[in-house]
């Protein structure tokens, strides 16, 4: 039987083998799937799955479930890892990663056919909802890394302007997905 | 909340199946003690040394006088407060880039990370990039512009996962740029 998260997470602190595989089984898809829209290459992708799971496996002890899901900080690891990697990379090549527009998967994966489809159609939703000034502010803070100074350097607008539009976009997408029960990742 | 926010967008990425062999890959790493990669920053780092290696190597064999080729210079950046012990070794290739390594970084609530801030003579600070430590309490970030103009560097932690525009508070590690 498979065990919960804040079950996982404890097995994990305790050192528990068998409870990484099971992580990584729940969700490397994800993980590897978050690393790739960030960076755009695979090879890279897969040092960053590895780094994530290992951050966790070792920090596992003080993980806290009281301050977000194990799922939400394995996310974190990654999509972190990943715009560290970014930095290297010219401004126009991380603008186009983080704007290229998503596609959807003709084989979706086991965990896309469970809750992942459902989770994945909601953001995406509330993404669409979004005026497109808005949503490239936060596709280009999340998946780019980007400051909100770079933001404005890159786009051409005061940074009054973009900390205006990530305010409007983080309050909708707020509203939208906690509505959803999506809030937390 | 916006952490949280952003966090979600994670789940709108197109789902694609790893390589088979990766779940493997991590088992085994992890496995394994915690091993002693060499970080980017070292590889960076090294690839620097071999350049100017290279270039003083090439003047020599030509016997003219030294060019005018890259200058490098290290400085320390010092922790304090709750960070005391943070060191942050920086090499920087002048007017191009500086790779800093920190170590005995404290660990960051979550959804708080380490921003990097290059400040001016006139305490106008300039955001250079945010980083988490990793399980050794080690950091590295590559700051790839000149720091030319720029007085020290400074680190504080602020709201992530993209920092601020501005920081919030006094830096815990600063140093002057030399």
């Amino acid at each position: 039987m498979a065990r919960s998260d804040p079950e996982l997470g404890a097995a994990l602190a305790a050192g528990d083998q068998s409870a990484l595989a099971e992580l990584y089984d729940r969700y490397g898809g994800l993980a590897y799937s978050v690393a790739l829209r960030v960076l755009g290459d695979p090879g890279r992708a897969e040092d960053v799955v590895q780094d994530a799971f290992l951050k966790v496996w070792r920090g596992a002890s003080g993980f806290d479930a009281t301050r977000g899901t194990l799922r939400s900080w394995l996310v974190a690891a990654v999509r972190n890892r990943a715009v560290d990697l970014l930095r290297g990379r010219s401004l126009h090549e991380r603008r186009e990663l983080a704007l290229r527009p998503e596609v959807e998967s003709a084989q979706a994966g086991p965990e896309d056919q469970a809750v992942g489809a459902q989770e994945r159609a909601a953001v995406t939703s509330a993404l669409a909802e979004l005026p497109e000034e808005q949503r490239h502010a936060v596709l280009l803070a999340y998946f780019g890394g980007f400051t909100q100074a770079e933001i404005a350097e890159l786009t051409r607008v005061p940074l009054s302007t973009v900390k205006g539009r990530m305010r409007l976009a983080l309050d909708k997408l707020a509203t939208y997905l906690r509505e959803r029960g999506l809030v937390d990742v | 909340m916006d952490e949280q926010v952003l966090n979600a967008l994670a789940l709108s990425v197109e789902r694609v199946e790893p390589p088979p062999a990766l779940r493997q890959r991590v088992l085994t790493a992890a496995r394994r003690p915690a091993p002693m990669r060499l970080p980017l920053a070292a590889v960076a780092a090294i690839a620097v040394v071999a350049l100017l290696a290279g270039l003083l190597m090439g003047n020599a064999l030509r016997a003219t006088p030294p060019q005018s080729g890259p200058q490098v210079s290290h400085f320390t950046l010092a922790g304090s407060g709750a960070a005391s012990n943070v060191t942050g070794d920086v090499t920087y290739v002048k007017g191009q880039v500086a790779i800093i390594h920190f170590t005995d970084l404290p660990a960051v609530e979550p959804g708080r990370v380490y921003e990097l801030w290059l400040i001016t003579a006139g305490n106008h600070a300039d955001a250079a990039g945010v980083f988490t430590p990793d399980a050794r309490g080690e950091a590295q970030i590559v700051v790839n512009r000149s720091l030319g103009g720029y007085k020290l560097i400074a680190v504080t932690v602020e709201a992530g996962p993209t920092g601020v525009s501005a920081p919030t508070q006094a830096p815990e590690i600063s140093g002057n740029i030399v």
